[in-house]
């Protein structure tokens, strides 16, 4: 009998625990721990954002659906991983501490024969002094609790518009080093729509600021887009977007700072600025959850397990070589520990090896690019790769990982919507193939041109409410669910 | 010099080709910008990047007002002000003169031959150069600039010159229309089988349409799903094919699946009951 415990029940999380749960037989246990009562389609959490949706649309419990599948569910955060065991334990275990199931602040120590780290980012608003909704002045989308909350100023925002009221909106990334610029790019378009639809548009100042070094670039170096039958580089594209909706960008910006009213940045050539803004929303930088890890004496070996920005090392090469030497082959391919084969991380919990985007820094020094993406369907597939692997490690006595899922040879697709109508507004339906690029096998850019492109039409609408009800369902375990692709 | 020294010329779709950021500053990049130079010194040109002499690196050159050139690797423009139109020529389409509204004033960083950065301000005619040949890195040229219709119409004038772009010609029929054709034939019986009661018919006959619905269904779905596949692999050949779009694909699988859906959920409590 073996043991898989699964860190975290966000997409990568929940696809892999319950395609184990599927798959390996009733003598073997697969136990999830994660701090959330509920699973979130975070996609849609935009739409919660200018309250075309609520948070009961994007979220339902996972209780009861661990419960039809046979998964152990703990509602606990994990605290530390301890791969040697203890002085106690001689088998590996991780300590867990509850937030819900009535045990709130209990800890427990859960054994496993194989440990799955999925537990995502941690939204890491204290980058930016005054990011955020919690100590902070700015709003967020990244969680639907979040999401209602921004939708509640805009609501208010858009009441003093409808009394006369000018007022600043500021949308885009909080901290030079922000992924999820396309969670951004979604979200003023959908503000704009939202401000258009209640007829207060032009009593809105709207801004974009972003780390990205060029508008469209997407925080994966940009695409080619068609629209009424020509290409265009997203850049071109974005930029006339973004003229013909009349919002001025700031690009290349760090935002070192937020107070009441203001943001303050740095840009990639040295120069800094101030925004004023009634609402705002940044998206902030992402780091690892903060687990720790110890040794069988006890002594801190974080360090060994994790990499400084606090993401699980796997099979990916972290000499830290420059620009010019990066390699798809850098990319992670099983995402096992090289020290402890049975550790395995995935979606935005594996620490990627270097980034996509070119590293910049302004003359300060300030490091300002975007950090790679790792979420939505990559992690979906990485998520169910090493399910596959740990099947066979256990069904077939595998002594290594059978699946490999690299994003250097891995596709995305992503829409953007401006809205959640199904017949006006319009949306960028992007897909990117490979997501990391690989200078050696397509020359150039990187990346497969024929593959790597993005349109604009309200399909991408009808696309995103099918991928809505689609992942709920799958994610619900419903009949069928696992002939829905990741 | 192993570079090749080479000025394209419309039509060419390399010209479209998005060009990647340096990542070697080393002999090869120099040859190249050598070799860049001999061609803005031969045509006379203000202004060239990489692209136009067919390597789609992120390299601009533009001649500055003392005649020196500026070598401009990597180049992002930061800030930009002052919305100006003004009549531009370039060496991609020789006989073309057209308005284009370009900044005023702009900022770039930009990395010199030896991967450096530097940051600096340009405005003017400098300013109008550096972002003509900043588009072209980008895979766009100036007609990108303008609307669709003007496009059109200079690309018509083109064409009257013998200059087609064979890229741009989109099929006016495509064979995965076969697909849906024979979905909507499907679609059409079984439509006209929920129906079949008013006319007296049999339970024979009605369990036979009924039959006829149930397999209509799922192939409709599966010609759908042949249409998408097949429609992709056709798209690949035509660039700016409007109709070859996803997007589109999608819309005509998802209305015919749909219209199958109904029609199989009418068929049931209809003829199944």
């Amino acid at each position: 009998m073996a043991k898989v415990v699964v860190l975290g029940a966000g997409v990568s999380g929940h696809t892999a625990a319950t395609f184990l749960r599927d798959w390996l037989g009733p003598q073997h246990e697969v136990i999830v721990v994660t701090p959330n009562s509920k699973w979130n389609w975070i996609p849609s959490n935009i739409w919660v954002g200018v309250g075309q949706m609520t948070k009961e649309d994007v979220v339902f419990d996972l209780a009861p659906v661990y419960e039809k599948a046979g998964i152990d569910y703990r509602q606990a955060k994990a605290v530390s991983i301890h791969p040697e065991g203890g002085e106690a334990e001689d088998v590996p275990y991780v300590t867990i501490e509850y937030t819900g199931q009535g045990k709130e602040g209990e800890k427990e120590l859960v054994a496993y024969d194989y440990l799955i780290n999925a537990t995502g980012p941690k939204l890491n608003f204290g980058a930016t002094e005054g990011l955020g909704p919690d100590n902070g002045y700015t709003v967020s989308v990244c969680t639907a609790d979040h999401a209602t909350h921004a939708n509640e100023e805009l609501q208010k925002l858009i009441a003093k518009m409808k009394s006369g009221e000018r007022q600043k909106i500021v949308i885009g990334t909080g901290h030079g080093m922000c992924t999820c610029q396309g969670a951004a790019f979604e979200y003023i378009f959908n503000v704009d729509h939202e401000l258009r639809k209640a007829g207060v548009r032009d009593l809105a100042e709207i801004t974009w600021i972003s780390n990205e070094s060029f508008l469209g670039d997407f925080g994966i170096g940009g695409l080619h887009m068609k629209r009424g039958g020509y290409a265009a580089s997203s850049r071109l594209f974005a930029e006339s977007l973004y003229t013909e909706r009349g919002i001025p960008w700031i690009i290349g910006a760090h935002v070192n700072k937020v107070e009441e009213g203001k943001i303050h940045y740095e840009q990639l050539d040295g120069s800094t600025g101030e925004l004023e803004f009634d609402f705002s929303m940044l998206i902030p930088p992402f780091s690892g959850v903060g687990l720790k890890a110890y040794a069988k004496d006890g002594s801190d070996m974080t360090d060994k397990l994790f990499a400084p920005n606090g993401f699980l090392k796997v099979d990916a090469d972290y000499s830290g070589k420059p620009y010019e030497e990066w390699k798809a082959s850098d990319w992670p391919k099983t995402y096992q520990n090289p020290d402890y084969p049975n550790i395995f991380a995935v979606g935005i919990a594996f620490a990627p090896p270097h980034g996509i985007s070119k590293p910049m820094k302004s003359p300060n020094g300030t490091p300002i690019n975007p950090t790679p993406p790792r979420t939505g369907m990559p992690s979906g597939i990485i998520g169910k790769t090493v399910a596959m692997s740990i099947r066979d490690m256990i069904e077939k006595n595998s002594d290594k990982p059978t699946h490999h899922a690299s994003m250097a040879e891995m596709g995305a697709a992503c829409v953007a919507s401006a809205g959640k109508g199904l017949t006006d507004g319009m949306a960028a339906s992007l897909t990117v193939y490979p997501v990391v690029p690989d200078f050696e096998k397509y020359p150039g850019i990187g990346r497969d041109i024929d593959y790597t492109f993005g349109e604009i039409g309200l399909a991408g609408h009808w696309i995103k409410h099918i991928l809505h009800h689609m992942f709920i369902y799958k994610a619900q375990l419903k009949p069928g669910w696992t002939l829905i692709p990741e | 010099m192993s570079v090749k020294k080479e000025l394209i010329v419309y039509p060419d779709d390399r010209i479209n080709i998005p060009s990647t950021d340096v990542r070697k500053f080393d002999e090869t990049l120099f040859e190249v910008i050598d070799m860049m130079k001999e061609v803005m010194e031969e045509n006379g040109a203000e202004g060239l990047a990489a692209i136009q002499t067919g390597y789609p690196y992120n390299i601009v050159l533009v001649k500055e007002a003392d005649g020196s050139i500026l070598e401009l690797i990597n180049p992002r423009i930061l800030k930009s002000e002052g919305l100006v139109s003004k009549t531009e020529k370039t060496l991609y389409y020789p006989d073309i003169e057209i308005e284009i509204p370009r900044y005023e004033t702009i900022k770039l960083i930009y990395e010199d031959r030896f991967g450096k950065q530097h940051h600096m301000e340009a405005s003017g005619d400098l300013a109008r150069i550096i972002q003509r040949k900043i588009d072209y890195t980008f895979g766009g040229t100036f007609l990108s600039k303008v609307s669709k219709e003007r496009r059109e119409a200079v690309e018509k004038a083109l064409a009257k010159n013998g200059l087609v772009p064979e890229v741009e010609l989109c099929p006016t029929t495509s064979k995965r229309v076969y697909f849906l054709s024979v979905s909507d034939k499907i679609l059409f019986f079984m439509f006209l089988t929920l129906f079949a009661k008013l006319f007296d018919a049999s339970e024979e006959t009605l369990s036979t349409l009924y039959t006829f619905d149930k397999i209509g269904v799922p192939l409709v779905i599966v010609l759908m799903i042949g249409y998408f596949v097949f429609g992709r692999w056709e798209a690949k050949k035509y660039s700016s094919c409007t109709s070859c779009q996803i997007g589109n694909m999608l819309g005509s699988m998802a209305k015919r699946i749909v219209a199958a859906a109904a029609i199989g959920v009418g068929a049931y409590f209809v003829l199944g009951s």
